[in-house]
């Protein structure tokens, strides 16, 4: 992990994922610094952002300008009250779908319904709306399609910037409280939440400032609906225009976040793309087709982590190992260390060149593409 | 805690205390810990709660599915070697997939992921699984009092108590206060 902070007049992105959770945060100048969700330090069990500025010197109570909460899912939700808690000056910002009553009873319905686990998704959520709700300290923002929700002035050597979120649309913003309203428990035996896809509420940004240009892409979808998804971004008129030079690209990667719009329209050619994978369910993503794709439009693609498997094996008496056998063959490992990508660019004087540090399990995402490089 | 052992010491009867006297770790210490805590939930739930069941339920009608017949015919105990809590993430044909907290080793977080066969599934248990639902893995020897062991695995889906329309409207309510305050109203 970096060990300083970086320069007054220099952009920072670094994105972590141990392949089950995402987070980020970006420095946008002079000590401002916004995170993006939350996802636990699979080590010590407390926020990787958190871990992060404590590692290199940053104060997250006093630089922290923005928390967004891009959606709710468990993945992006954990450890996400212990930020808010931290970060008592910052503005807060998620999709206003997350604070209607409709969402807020799922929540209630759904909340603590295990005994082990202490941070489910919906627990988590709970937790930071009670915070902003009880405590009062945050100013709040809502996220809707262009809406710039930070706007920084110049301090010292480093450039204004404006912060905008890209989405929800009005009519995702209406998808979601519909199917959070499909929902609502029947009187049946309590279960744990299930989750809503496609995401309708996810929040994508842009960050922009005289030299740099970033679009995080949340887990937002395309569904090929022109009111809904990237679709409806691509074709706005009044979102910011430009092109980024660096991308989060969307849903881990996943097709369903993929469309060719926002390669031709919003990017530069040949991006620097950053992503975290996704191993949840047997699930993997991104697949090596999704991972051809991206280094096919971004040949300087990294993600956070590509092996799911943990160096160290939790170790059992042979009884209990010859059990899990018969059982069910064998248990998989689903978080294994924390991996990270951190870019830094050269400052104003060289404003497009990046710096790039990964963790030991990071790498290019042309590593997966089968073989070739 | 109270109400745990007073929903254990329910289930059993004069001769099944005689067992317990000499069986320190049995099967209920762990085996049996969240069916108890179930019970404890929805001795609660009942308590506050008359729209769903309007009399007052028997633990036996409770964990009919759960808990052996007759009390008087436990005649083993179980030594727990590890316990994982679980959700069930997904099923197919055959299988579920289902990820897991440590609860041998306190974790509190879902480390691990496997794939059952649902055939390791009671029958009850069988037909009610759904995505969501929650339930005990345990792994431990099994030893007879005439000193049989076995090496056994047991996956008891936790039988929690049912949300109910009073419940449902409360959460309506506090959500829609909630929601004013969130909003600044």
């Amino acid at each position: 992990m970096r060990k300083l902070p970086p320069d007054s007049d220099q952009f920072e992105i670094t994105l972590f994922g141990p392949g089950y959770g995402e987070s980020a945060v970006v420095h946008l100048g002079a000590n401002r610094w916004i995170v993006v969700d939350s996802c636990l330090d699979t080590n010590t069990r407390k926020p990787a952002v958190l871990e992060y500025f404590n590692e290199i010197g940053v104060s997250a109570q006093e630089a922290v300008r923005l928390i967004v909460i891009s959606h709710w899912h468990d993945d992006h939700v954990r450890g996400l009250s212990d930020i808010v808690s931290s970060c008592p000056n910052a503005l807060v910002c998620c999709s206003s779908a997350l604070t209607q009553k409709e969402f807020l009873a799922y929540v209630l319905n759904y909340k603590n319904i295990m005994t082990q686990t202490t941070s489910s998704g919906v627990s988590e959520i709970k937790k930071t709306f009670q915070i902003l709700s009880e405590k009062r300290l945050h100013r709040c923002a809502f996220a809707i399609a262009n809406r710039p929700v930070l706007n920084l002035p110049a301090e010292g050597t480093a450039d204004s910037c404006i912060v905008t979120t890209l989405s929800p649309s009005d009519k995702e913003f209406d998808l979601f409280l519909r199917g959070i309203a499909e929902l609502i428990p029947p009187p049946q035996t309590k279960k744990r939440a299930p989750s809503l896809c496609p995401n309708h509420a996810a929040v994508a940004l842009w960050i922009e400032s005289n030299s740099v240009k970033i679009l995080l892409g949340s887990d937002l979808e395309e569904k090929g609906d022109a009111l809904t998804g990237w679709s409806t971004i691509v074709q706005s008129a009044e979102r910011p225009q430009g092109r980024a030079s660096i991308y989060k690209v969307p849903h881990h990667g996943s097709v369903t976040g993929h469309h060719n719009s926002v390669w031709s329209d919003m990017m530069v050619k040949a991006p620097i793309a950053v992503l975290s994978p996704f191993y949840h369910a047997g699930k993997k993503v991104p697949t090596e087709k999704d991972a051809t794709r991206i280094v096919m439009l971004a040949p300087e693609s990294y993600i956070t982590t590509q092996n799911p498997i943990p160096k160290t094996k939790i170790s059992r008496s042979s009884s209990v190992e010859r059990t899990i056998r018969e059982t069910v063959g064998k248990i998989r490992a689903v978080q294994p260390s924390m991996g990270w990508v951190s870019l830094r660019n050269g400052g104003k004087s060289r404003p497009d060149k990046w710096d790039v540090a990964l963790s030991p399990s990071a790498s290019l995402l042309s590593a997966l593409c089968g073989g070739t490089d | 805690m109270i109400d745990q052992t007073a929903a254990i010491g329910m289930y059993f009867d004069k001769e099944a205390n005689d067992i317990t006297d000499n069986i320190e770790d049995l099967v209920f210490k762990s085996l049996y810990q969240g069916i108890a805590n179930d019970y404890s939930a929805r001795q609660k739930h009942l308590l506050n709660l008359d729209d769903t069941i309007s009399d007052r339920a028997d633990i036996k009608d409770i964990f009919k599915d759960k808990l052996p017949l007759q009390p008087r015919e436990v005649h083993y105990s179980i030594s727990v070697l590890q316990e994982w809590e679980g959700y069930v993430v997904s099923i197919s044909n055959e299988t579920f997939t289902a990820r897991l907290v440590d609860v041998t080793k306190n974790c509190t977080i879902e480390d691990e992921e496997a794939d059952f066969h649902l055939d390791d599934l009671e029958d009850t248990d069988r037909s009610r699984i759904c995505p969501g639902s929650i339930f005990r893995w345990i792994i431990g020897y099994r030893r007879s009092l005439g000193g049989t062991k076995d090496r056994i695995s047991r996956i008891v889906l936790r039988n929690l108590p049912s949300w109910t329309k009073k419940e449902l409207g409360k959460n309506q309510r506090d959500a829609a206060e909630w929601a004013s305050k969130l909003n600044g109203k």
